[in-house]
């Protein structure tokens, strides 16, 4: 059945929706939006290409990461048709549009890179880079191993541009805003009853050391930056000396926001919605204290959940 | 002596484990076998307590069993993305001295610099056994521990349960696979509909085969030649 991909992807998205529940609404909302902004710029023709190179580097960087291909091509009837089929459906709502304005020529474009896709059958098999990290990192962090690993170039980059940049006003906080929020996706897996369990610790110490931790390096990382960048500009001193304590309980929110849904040896897919949502309203002044008062609640939620796991 | 007394587990409607009350001697190697969905994972989840039972006491020389005292491997591994085997090592603390990671590692040959994600059913397995023998715990929880293991792996793996009961140690084994229980257990408990049904031991474990399989034979003989 050409169809049967197709057919679990529907299934599959249909849970993924029950477990998002409301968090559906913004997703749908952020979707047509962009589905607009695209339109518009099909319209306008200028950008029409980029869009369609963009839609197909997007589906191709998909095609390499997943891991099912060797099932799919292995098991299902015309897989390259099915995962074309699926490329096709998946980036619909950003480039059918094109076809009602002057940049209707990029649709049967796209078509065609999204043919080519699946002659890729290889799949990348994921290397260890940086295999003494847990010298400097204790394994005990290993949320931070196992997150600077996934992201170290991303990490990397925005840290040297913060730390090149640290005597202008603003753009050294907001690259380091930008490195928050890669911090907070560390917290997103929740580890086995094992790992959890590991030195006997009671909810709340559990909690206070995880904290501890995060904390330790985040203030490794940022401190020197905020200091030659209140060195350079005495004017922006309150904002700077805010800047830590926001971050710190950012990141703060998301452990116990974590812990507070923790699940055995599940990915929580579904966390990521609302931190990103506090994240963006932690760079909004009158929204400044939204994450520690969303840490205060959450570390009673989280130590609640903990004592199921934790407690004799 | 490890005593269960009146423990319950119920899932929704579903009574999984059924007031179950049982004493295991200490220091020995207990077998727990039974057909799908008798409850096994259930009771050793109970026993590590990875979840509440409804009712019902779990004691250790009359003493209420606490996590601490229990190591528990599980069926199916699960390890944090972008992790080492080295590092998900270093996350337990060595509490067992006798332990020496080079000299498993010359029969288990992990590529312990490599992620985790990337290898098999078996190694995965093998690199979580090693985390629970890391650590000193008077109670081994070993579900399904045979389970994707290469034959020299099985024959390391029984060798290993039979040092830990030399240790004194106390170990609960479940396996689909009934041989290896033979030669390591010293009781094998039958589980049926979330009761223990009866013990065997050693002696009696000859009729371990006829107990676990003889309904499902008789039942399922004749249905088998029919539809064949």
């Amino acid at each position: 059945m050409t169809a049967s991909l197709l057919y679990i992807r529907i299934k599959q998205l249909k849970r993924e929706i029950n477990g998002l529940s409301l968090y559906i609404i913004p997703i749908i909302a952020i979707a047509a939006y962009i589905a607009f902004v695209t339109f518009k710029e099909f319209q306008k023709g200028q950008n029409a290409f980029y869009i369609i190179i963009a839609l197909s580097v997007l589906c191709l960087s998909i095609h390499f990461s997943r891991k099912d291909k060797t099932f799919v091509f292995k098991h299902l009837d015309n897989p390259h048709i099915q995962i074309f089929l699926e490329y096709v459906l998946l980036t619909l709502p950003f480039s059918i549009t094109c076809m009602v304005t002057k940049s209707w020529y990029c649709y049967p474009i796209l078509l065609i890179a999204l043919f080519c896709i699946p002659l890729f059958k290889f799949e990348f098999k994921q290397r260890a880079s940086f295999k003494k990290l847990s010298h400097i990192i204790s394994a005990t962090n290993f949320e931070w191993i196992s997150g600077f690993r996934k992201q170290y170039i991303s990490i990397i980059c925005l840290y040297i541009l913060a730390i090149a940049f640290c005597w202008l006003k603003i753009l050294p906080l907001f690259l380091l805003w930008f490195l928050t929020i890669i911090i907070l996706s560390f917290y997103s897996e929740c580890e086995s009853i094992q790992v959890l369990r590991e030195g006997n610790k009671a909810p709340k110490h559990f909690l206070i050391a995880k904290l501890k931790a995060c904390i330790t390096y985040v203030l490794i990382l940022y401190t020197p930056i905020v200091i030659v960048n209140s060195f350079f500009n005495p004017d922006f001193l309150i904002i700077n000396l805010l800047f830590i304590p926001i971050q710190i309980s950012l990141l703060a929110f998301a452990i116990c926001f974590k812990y507070s849904s923790y699940t055995a040896n599940k990915i929580k897919i579904g966390n990521n919605l609302p931190l990103a949502i506090v994240s963006m309203g932690s760079a909004l002044p009158h929204f400044l204290p939204v994450p520690a008062i969303l840490f205060i609640v959450y570390f009673y939620k989280a130590k609640d959940n903990l004592k199921q796991y934790l407690d004799d | 002596m490890i005593s269960i007394k009146n423990l319950s587990v119920t899932f929704g409607e579903h009574v999984v484990l059924n007031n179950i009350s049982m004493n295991f001697l200490e220091g020995h190697v207990h077998g727990i076998v039974g057909l799908n969905g008798a409850g096994k994972t259930t009771f050793f989840n109970a026993l590590a307590k990875t979840l509440k039972a409804d009712e019902g006491l779990i004691e250790k020389d009359g003493i209420a069993l606490t996590i601490k005292d229990t190591a528990y491997l599980e069926t199916v591994n699960f390890f944090y993305s972008r992790i080492t085997g080295n590092e998900y090592l270093k996350i337990f603390k060595q509490t067992n001295a006798d332990f020496n990671l080079q000299t498993f590692q010359q029969y288990f040959k992990l590529p312990l610099d490599e992620l985790v994600e990337n290898y098999s059913t078996g190694m995965k397995k093998k690199l979580a056994l090693l985390a629970i023998l890391k650590q000193d715990k008077p109670i081994f929880i070993l579900d399904e521990p045979f389970n994707g293991l290469d034959l020299e792996t099985n024959k390391i793996l029984e060798l290993i349960i039979t040092t830990l009961k030399q240790k004194g140690k106390t170990v609960f084994i479940s396996s689909h696979i009934i041989e290896p229980l033979l030669t390591t257990c010293n009781e094998i408990h039958l589980l049926e509909n979330g009761r223990f049904i009866k013990s065997f031991e050693q002696a009696e474990f000859n009729k371990i085969d006829d107990a676990l399989f003889g309904k499902l034979k008789e039942e399922a003989t004749q249905i088998i030649s029919d539809a064949l």
